[in-house]
């Protein structure tokens, strides 16, 4: 197979020695179904041992290899080199979020957030295993199927400049996966779940910017799920203002 | 239970999302009426332009303009006080809020006495 070279430039940081963040230039030689991911391998394999950042699947699953190339949040195990023949290609850490090393960024507040919602399947009252599972239709699944498809890779958050100006803002991940639970024939937790989406930082920050669908490379559509979950927040309110004691 | 000011806020949205709908559907009605049909001569009625004759002709026609109106108007305003977000006005985005919810309130109450005035027949509604 024939060998391209790549031009890598890589954003380097080390915040406890560096001043500021600087690039710094790799030529890499590469071959037609090698990814940004394997450039990078490449670099710490046979370059430069020090450059730091995450990855594990390399298949597009597990969501830890998320950067910019070429100014776009992407998964950089889906990013073929080929792609940007002829280009130097940009890799820089995920924007909106502090770096802790080269690429490597704090992932603490997404992971509270993500927490926050409650991810799992909420029960008045679980019922014995000997009862069976919770069962489900294909119509009842179809209905959140999309959200539930999330990997957590975090370039919703990078791409959305309402995160990127209030921090508190609960993002489009978080939103789209608490949504996945609400639309969830068998979970009874909405009463738990509303509050924190329908707080002012919850879906009312967001101004319908559109990226975090635009990036998400899982074909979720977190934008979806904030509207949806908008409509349900105003229903709500509106019922609650007619029926005050009704209403929730 | 939703937080107060958020409930508060849920209700704006909904107004807001409403008025967008119903404007996004009756704004082009109404310039095509009053903006194309009537300056090129296409408009059927005899005897007056679009905007009197939907005023005389049904009280609908008066409420038809009172939602195009106010909704667009609501709409717009509420669509700037996003983008003041998105403009990274936020610290300010409170008191900017107040004027444009202000200019909301007067703009409709604007847009209700001038059709009042123009249709006062619509106050004698059984
Ligand atoms: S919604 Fe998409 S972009 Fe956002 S974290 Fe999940 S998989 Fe990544
Ligand atoms: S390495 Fe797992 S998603 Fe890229």
């Amino acid at each position: 197979m024939s060998q391209d070279i790549a031009t890598i430039r890589v954003t380097r940081y080390r915040p406890e020695k560096d001043g500021k963040p600087f690039f710094q230039d790799y030529k890499v030689p590469y071959r037609k179904d090698m990814v940004v991911l394997d450039a990078l391998n490449y670099i710490k394999a046979n370059l430069d041992g020090t450059l730091t950042y995450r990855w594990s699947c390399r298949m597009g699953v597990c969501g830890s290899c998320g950067a910019n190339v070429d100014g776009v949040p992407k998964l950089t195990c889906a990013s073929f080199l080929h792609e940007f023949k002829g280009r130097t290609i940009k890799v820089e850490p995920l924007t909106h979020f502090s770096v802790i090393k080269d690429l490597v960024v704090n992932m603490d507040d997404f992971m509270h957030k993500l927490v926050e919602i409650k991810p799992w399947i909420i029960k008045e009252k679980e019922s014995p295993p000997e009862e069976g599972e919770y069962r489900q239709s294909a119509e009842e699944l179809e209905r959140y199927a999309q959200f539930s498809s999330c990997i957590n890779c975090m370039l919703c958050y990078s791409a959305c400049p309402v995160y990127g100006l209030n921090e508190k803002f609960l993002g489009p991940a978080a939103i789209a996966l608490a949504y996945r639970y609400i639309e969830d024939s068998r979970d009874e937790g909405k009463d738990v779940r509303f509050p924190i989406v329908h707080e002012l930082e919850g879906v009312w920050e967001c101004t319908l910017v559109g990226e975090c669908s635009v990036v998400c490379p899982k074909g979720v559509d977190p934008m979806l799920a904030i509207q949806k979950t908008k409509i349900l927040g105003a229903t709500n309110a509106l019922k609650s203002l007619v029926m005050p004691r009704g209403g929730k | 239970m939703m937080p107060k000011v958020a409930r508060l806020h849920a209700i704006l949205w909904g107004v807001f999302s409403m008025g967008g709908f119903i404007a996004a559907f009756l704004l082009p009605v109404l310039i095509y009426l009053v903006g194309i049909a009537y300056p090129l001569g296409l408009w059927p009625m005899a005897g007056g332009d679009p905007t009197s004759a939907i005023l005389s002709h049904h009280h609908i026609g008066t409420l038809f303009l009172f939602v195009t109106v106010a909704g667009s108007l609501y709409h717009g305003i509420f669509r700037f006080q996003s983008t003041l977000t998105e403009l990274g006005l936020a610290p300010a985005k409170r008191a900017l809020e107040a004027i444009g919810y202000l200019i909301i309130i007067l703009g409709i109450l604007a847009v209700a006495y001038y059709l009042l005035l123009l249709n006062p027949s619509v106050l004698s509604l059984p």
